[in-house]
């Protein structure tokens, strides 16, 4: 009974928490204070979503195909890369400071030469989505790897299973948790990535639209589809949980038998 | 570590030294918000303040660049007194139930001097050439209403034209590598610049073909409350602007040297041989048959704002709005 009413409570706070920040929001632009071009009234923008709404949803189908896209592209890179890395020590020497490295460059400088290179369709968009998820999959799939206990690994290989079943059986499993933080960290960037991929030039998607109504100094229609962004990287981020909680039943078993 | 000590003491003295010589001096400050990189439209300003026309006038001017798009902004929220921007990207700002507080109170350049280029030979010399043709879009409405509308008005299709994102930033180069058949350039840069890269382009441009798309690019615009709360300074900022823009107008080279002295970017140091050439294409179009630099001509402007308004591109007609010539030097 206990566990029911802390339940409720942790949905209720951040619930509360959102609606006072709105009512905050919604008081300052119905004062006065700011002017509607700084910071539109809640109402307008709510407005603005509805109105625009069929318009909205086709951009936005757009931006989420390229970071779906994008993301599976990436974890299947992330992998493969992190398994190689794995299995041979010289490529993570190697390749691993170049990885951290790559992270540093940013965002915005490399779009426009990715638009250059591979042209005005969605390559450069999802190219964009790729360099951005992989990372944090790869180092986390590289931590889950060396995370694998060294005596079952041991313990496998006396037993003479090869390679191939040390990994599947020990490794794999063992990296599982550390691939969906990873997984979970790259779904909240893959969207904003796409949608900045967009800005640099193409006719469709978030951010040509983004650029559309700034244009046009509709500040309502801005903060709408700032708010579309936000919740369809929130919805993303869900199901890489749910994907989670589906592949690995275990971890979920294990938590309850600890509350116990 | 004394050595540091002095270093700070000095560095501390000379900040100190200034702000107490700024103050003494009582000279205002400006912020002045460019549209894009420095460039040859801005050669006014940074002449004026190369030979101390805002000193004089007891103004200390900072030009700033802008976050994409975003000069207007910039001014109607005060962050910038004044901004550059122009009359047909303005049209939204004003086209809505509170306009932004910004008004266009002196014209840059008299006439549109903007047109589309290509490549010689491929019968682009009028819109209609447009026809089966690829132009790369900034995809702003009025942008392509505008190619539309001189298209039907030679009996052309505008929808035969195949339409690809525009992020050239060389256009003579991206015409020869065929990247695109024809792109919208400001031929006071672009245009003077293809003539010297040595690709043999073709160039029509609108105010030729319709006088009301004659309208004013680029302009300075002003915030509304500065206006209002200071006249005397805009209208000391804009006496010493025109005085620079003179200057520019007469003395095409040193002006030149002036900008490029002033471009703290450091984007046109490499590049002079083209900003002298291109000041010299300028200097004739800065003020043209105008009796005054920077004057708006009213019917020019408002037959732009009428443009629109008939063609769908604002709800609302802005003839007669935006823009104001009182704070210009007496003619």
């Amino acid at each position: 009974m206990k566990r029911r009413s802390e339940s409720i409570r942790d949905k209720l706070l951040p619930a509360g928490a959102f609606l006072l920040i709105l009512l905050i929001w919604w008081g300052i632009s119905a004062s006065g204070w700011v002017p509607e071009y700084m910071l539109p009234s809640p109402v307008d923008v709510v407005k603005a979503f509805a109105a625009d709404f069929p318009n909205l949803m086709s951009h936005a189908w757009v931006s989420v195909e390229e970071a779906l896209a994008g993301l599976l592209i990436g974890t299947a890179l992330a992998f493969l890369l992190a398994c190689g890395m794995d299995r041979f020590l010289n490529l993570e020497k190697a390749v691993l400071p170049l990885l951290v490295a790559s992270q540093t460059i940013p965002t915005i400088a490399i779009a426009p030469l990715l638009v250059l290179w591979m042209g005005f369709g969605v390559a450069p968009k999802i190219a964009l989505v790729v360099i951005t998820t992989f990372f944090p999959i790869a180092v986390g799939l590289l931590d889950g790897f060396k995370s694998a206990d060294a005596d079952a690994v041991a313990l496998l290989r006396s037993m003479g299973a090869t390679r191939g079943q040390v990994f599947r059986h020990v490794k794999f499993a063992a990296a599982l948790p550390y691939f969906f933080s990873g997984l979970r960290i790259s779904a909240s960037y893959a969207v904003v990535a796409a949608v900045i991929s967009e800005w640099l030039g193409g006719f469709e998607g978030l951010g040509v639209y983004m650029t559309r109504v700034r244009k046009a100094y509709a500040f309502d229609k801005m903060f709408a589809v700032i708010f579309l962004v936000v919740i369809v990287s929130l919805v993303l981020m869900r199901l890489v949980t749910l994907l989670r909680a589906v592949s690995m039943p275990w971890a979920r078993k294990e938590r309850k038998e600890k509350e116990v | 570590m004394k050595k540091a000590i002095a270093l700070i003491a000095g560095l501390v003295m000379i900040l100190a030294g200034c702000t107490a010589a700024c103050a003494e001096e009582g000279l205002k400050e400006i912020v002045f918000c460019l549209d894009w990189t420095p460039n040859t439209n801005h050669t006014g300003v940074y002449a004026a303040e190369a030979l101390g026309y805002y000193r004089e006038a007891g103004l200390k001017v900072t030009v700033v660049q802008p976050p994409e798009d975003g000069a207007l902004l910039m001014c109607a929220a005060g962050q910038a007194q004044f901004a550059v921007d122009a009359q047909d990207t303005m049209a939204p700002a004003f086209d809505r139930e509170v306009p932004l507080g910004v008004t266009a109170v002196a014209a840059i350049l008299q006439h549109n001097t903007s047109g589309i280029l290509s490549r010689a030979g491929d019968g682009i010399t009028s819109a209609k050439g447009l026809e089966g043709k690829t132009y790369a879009t900034w995809e702003i409405p009025t942008e392509l209403e505008m190619i539309r509308y001189c298209m039907e008005k030679e009996g052309a299709d505008f929808s035969k034209v195949k339409l690809i994102p525009n992020n050239i930033t060389d256009e003579p180069a991206a015409l020869a590598a065929h990247q695109t058949d024809a792109v919208w350039i400001f031929y006071g840069w672009s245009g003077v610049a293809a003539e010297k890269s040595g690709v043999a382009c073709d160039y029509w441009d609108f105010a030729s073909l319709e006088a009301e798309l004659d309208y004013y690019t680029p302009v300075i615009l002003a915030n509304n409350e500065f206006l209002e709360k200071d006249p005397e300074t805009a209208k000391a900022f804009l006496a010493a602007t025109a005085k620079g823009y003179e200057y520019a107008i007469a003395h095409p080279e040193e002006a030149a040297d002036m900008l490029i002295a002033g471009d703290t970017t450091g984007s046109l140091r490499d590049a002079r041989e083209l900003v002298v050439a291109s000041q010299e294409w300028l200097a004739a179009r800065y003020k043209a048959d105008a009796s005054g630099w920077g004057r708006f001509d009213p019917e020019r402007w408002n037959g732009f704002y009428g443009w629109l308004y008939r063609n769908g591109l604002t709800g609302r007609d802005l003839s007669g709005s935006g823009f104001t010539n009182d704070y210009l030097p007496e003619e």
